[in-house]
């Protein structure tokens, strides 16, 4: 399917030729994919066609055992995950990683204060007066625009699931990063609080400017914010192009989209 | 060849007893994902029943065998997997203290009713020699070893080959896929806890005619099946029983070897630990996953109490601690030693609590603060400078523990720091640089002309001062930014790492600070008994120090001084016995108590609870797992 193998891109995250086995099983082959900054990128397929695997293997979760992952042109593939972070690279996990025992505002900031800490003994420690001040203004932006504000001091665990998800993305939109991954943000939410993430998607698009790559079963959010979609079948990629061409495509409706409405 | 053939004999009749000991650990531990800490206690149960029908009642020895390994095992086997059961969803550090738990309370019934001393178990196995290769090898040790050997090939073939032993293998992965095949997960899991129960027993009552009977040993040296365990990669039965093989040779042949080296006399006893640690570090990390139930438990409870009554139990709290010189009169350095060992709970709850992360090695990280103490205090350094710089001097041993901390989470990094402090104990502490070449070494109080700080009531006020400046400090680091990712780390260090922060570096940093707190202690304990040994450092004082913590309460600092007055204060006042050797048991129960109610909201427990159990079960749970899941079971 996909064409000549083009360099990675200097405006983002880039995948080239990436390759992640679990024991015999190969979950991702030979994935190439690109996530510029200012575009939403749509990642879809169906259940164990590797999407988070894919997550995992950019931000140094996982082992890839072949292939390589760039950020803004330089291949950052040896890069643990806090290094990657610190070069812009953020994401949300599907399956929630909340600090539990936190506030909502606690939760946000850290999500400034986990950068600023770094790998720095005396800057783990303690937090000079103005970044204490950097991170409650970011953590307060990014609760008003994921609408969370009043939120602020409730425990991360007494929330609903909808809730929780935007806690999350107001963490990583709280950091400084360029590119986000969101991995299923939409699951657990009912239909009125997809529209609504929906939004907060295209302001946080308008307002910051950074590049989102989306995992999402929720076809109608994908063709809704999505720019660009890539599909994923058994660690292969099947398809790419605009939504346009995803809803048009023969072979993506035969693999994934099935009967369901597009 | 032949002056090294004896000890391959004796090696090989160890091993085989830590192989099928190792490899009833590993098959309990694959099939109900708990770690059973407690496995050595139940083989020393077994063992101590054994010598009860055998030696006491006059039992033919094959039926008191029979009756100590299977039927102690299938009641072992009850108990245990309704403990697991009970343990399921409870979070990883908290089914750690349960086991231990166990362990204490085991231990303790065992001392309370055999008493502290060893007690010989006559041999019931032939012990004439037949000559082999030259070397005359006892029958009895041809007898355990085939046993072993026989007892380990059926269990690998029962579970590769019988239903059950595929429903087994089955029943980690996904019990409800199991049960659509018609087999009762707890059915399977009971099977397991059963051979592993009676494997325990077995290789207790093997083992006993050699060691003899004393219950910390034979835990001990039944927990060296960890070793095997680690060899065998917690997860390969055949692997496991090599491993303990490997294990029992390698430490009788460096019984042979060490004997010219008076100063590794520790390393026989000790080679397992080092066996288990060392393969701890060389594992690839992929290995080292818990299979632990990936259940989330629900969020710790915290009980924050009103200000106003936080503030009035401070000011209440301070008052009684500054008048308890002018009150209890010659039982005074029991008060001290609680008020130092509020230095030894503080600096284990901001590990255990706030970073969720397990230390087993506390003990020693207090013994290489006094043994540094005492050198220092020798070598001229003024007493303020020597307690600051013995603690300086736990900082790198906490660093060293850190390593296995970096490289693994949860149950493994339990195992490993259990291994390091038994090689602590073992190899160091006899070492003439730790407590000098008689195994002892003075340590004096504070001098300072005109003030009194060397009486009993001087040095009260000092550890009192040294454990009130902890407290702020602990308190302070709680509010600042390590706090904050100290507990976003017991949260999720995988979402701390993915914003930025090197969890490695955290992790290092609060090793550092708890063995430093943990080393001022150990340096004040010697200061209050004016000499200072290695006994009450021992690798058990880790366990027994967790356990307490674990039943003194929520709260930042205040369960710190509750936990030292258990410990110290209470014992002195108790003049029955009796009661004093049922106080492990009561800990050990209460330890399990709160574990198994830490899920539901106990008044008590629930700060243990964290998130290392959803990180580990992350791998788990993914799409692409469950495949090969589906793929393993169905195969």
């Amino acid at each position: 399917m996909t064409a000549v193998v083009a360099p990675p891109t200097t405006d983002g995250l880039s995948v080239r030729g990436l390759s992640v086995r679990f024991g015999g099983l190969v979950a991702v082959d030979n994935l190439d994919l690109d996530a510029p900054e200012g575009r939403l990128t749509g990642l879809i397929g169906p259940n164990g066609a590797g999407k988070t695997t894919t997550f995992d293997a950019c931000s140094g979760l996982n082992t890839p055992s072949d292939g390589s992952v760039h950020l803004f042109g330089n291949d950052v593939s040896r890069l643990g995950p806090p290094a990657r972070a610190q070069r812009g690279l953020g994401r949300t996990f599907q399956r929630m990683e909340l600090f539990n025992s936190l506030s909502v505002a606690d939760n946000v900031a850290l999500g400034r204060e986990a950068a600023m800490a770094g790998s720095n003994v005396l800057r783990q420690i303690v937090a000079s007066r103005h970044e204490q001040d950097e991170m409650m203004e970011a953590a307060a932006g990014a609760m008003e625009l994921c609408g969370i504000s009043d939120l602020a001091d409730r425990r991360a665990s007494a929330l609903s699931t909808g809730q929780r998800r935007l806690v999350e993305l107001a963490r990583a939109l709280a950091g400084r990063f360029r590119i986000l991954l969101l991995d299923e943000p939409s699951s657990g939410l009912d239909h009125n609080e997809t529209a609504r993430f929906g939004d907060i998607l295209e302001r946080v698009m308008a307002e910051r400017g950074v590049g989102l790559l989306l995992v999402e079963h929720d076809m109608s959010l994908v063709m809704r914010v999505c720019h660009h979609v890539y599909v994923l079948d058994f660690g292969k990629l099947i398809f790419e192009g605009s939504t346009d061409d995803i809803r048009d495509s023969e072979i993506v409706r035969a693999a994934y989209l099935g009967a369901e409405e597009v | 060849m032949n002056d090294v053939f004896p000890f391959v004999v004796v090696g090989l009749t160890a091993g085989s007893v830590y192989g099928i000991a190792g490899m009833g650990l590993v098959l309990t531990y694959k099939t109900s994902g708990i770690f059973n800490f407690a496995h050595g206690a139940v083989a020393a149960a077994a063992a101590y029943l054994f010598y009860e029908l055998h030696v006491r009642s006059g039992l033919p020895w094959p039926v008191a065998a029979v009756i100590s390994v299977i039927g102690f095992g299938a009641v072992a086997a009850l108990c245990l997997e309704r403990l697991a059961r009970a343990l399921r969803g409870v979070s990883l550090a908290m089914s750690i203290v349960a086991t231990i738990g166990l362990l204490l309370a085991i231990q303790g019934v065992a001392v309370m009713r055999y008493g502290p001393r060893t007690l010989t178990m006559p041999a019931y196995l032939p012990t004439r020699s037949i000559r082999m290769v030259g070397v005359n090898v006892g029958l009895d040790q041809i007898i355990t070893f085939l046993v072993a050997l026989v007892a380990a090939t059926g269990l690998y073939l029962f579970f590769r080959y019988s239903r059950m032993g595929v429903a087994m293998r089955g029943v980690v992965d996904d019990p409800d896929l199991l049960a659509l095949n018609r087999v009762s997960p707890v059915r399977a899991r009971r099977w397991a806890w059963f051979l592993g129960s009676s494997f325990a027993a077995l290789s207790g009552v093997l083992i006993a005619p050699v060691l003899g009977l004393e219950a910390f040993v034979l835990t001990l040296l039944v927990v060296q099946a960890f070793g095997a365990a680690a060899i065998g990669r917690f997860s390969s039965l055949p692997l496991t029983y090599l491993g303990g093989l490997a294990v029992g040779v390698g430490a009788s042949l460096s019984t042979k070897f060490v004997a010219s080296v008076p100063s590794l006399r520790g390393l026989p006893s000790s080679f397992p630990f080092l066996v288990l640690f060392v393969t701890l570090l060389v594992l690839p990390r992929r290995l080292l996953v818990d299979s632990g139930a990936a259940v989330a438990s629900p969020p710790p409870h915290t009980h924050s109490l009103p200000p106003r009554v936080a503030r009035g139990g401070l000011v209440l709290g301070a008052g009684v601690a500054l008048l308890v010189p002018w009150i209890v009169g010659a039982r005074l350095p029991v008060y001290t030693n609680a008020v130092i060992y509020v230095l030894v709970f503080l600096s284990l709850r901001l590990l255990v609590r706030t970073s969720n992360q397990v230390s087993l090695a506390h003990a020693g990280f207090a013994a290489v603060g006094a043994a540094a103490f005492a050198h220092f205090t020798h070598a001229g350094l003024p007493w303020p400078l020597a307690l600051l710089a013995a603690g300086l001097v736990g900082v790198p041993v906490g660093a060293v523990v850190a390593i296995p901390a970096i490289r693994m989470s949860g149950l493994y990094l339990a195992i490993a720091t259990f291994g390091f402090g038994i090689l602590l104990e073992q190899l160091i502490y006899p070492q003439s640089f730790m407590f000098g070449a008689n195994g002892s070494l003075a340590v004096p109080r504070p001098h300072v002309s005109g003030v009194d700080l060397a009486s009993d009531r001087g040095f009260y006020y000092v550890a009192l001062t040294v454990a009130v400046l902890a407290s702020v400090v602990v308190a302070w680091i709680h509010r600042s930014r390590l706090g904050r990712l100290l507990r976003g780390l017991a949260d999720s260090p995988t979402a701390l790492a993915t914003h930025g922060a090197d969890t490695k570096v955290t992790l290092v940093i609060v090793f550092c600070i708890s063995a430093f707190l943990a080393a001022l202690a150990g340096a004040l304990f010697g200061a209050l008994t004016g000499s200072i040994d290695g006994t009450p450092f021992g690798s058990f004082s880790s366990i027994y120090w967790l356990a307490i913590l674990a039943v003194a309460g929520n709260g930042l600092i205040a369960p710190a001084f509750v936990a030292g007055i258990f410990i110290a204060v209470v014992p002195a006042y108790i003049t029955n016995h009796t009661i004093i050797d049922l106080f492990p048991v009561m800990f050990g129960m209460s330890a399990i108590g709160n574990a198994i109610m830490s899920t539901r909201g106990s008044p008590f427990a629930g700060w243990l609870q964290g998130a290392s159990i959803r990180s580990a079960g992350r791998a788990d749970r993914s799409p692409v797992r469950d495949r090969m899941i589906i793929q393993e079971v169905a195969a």
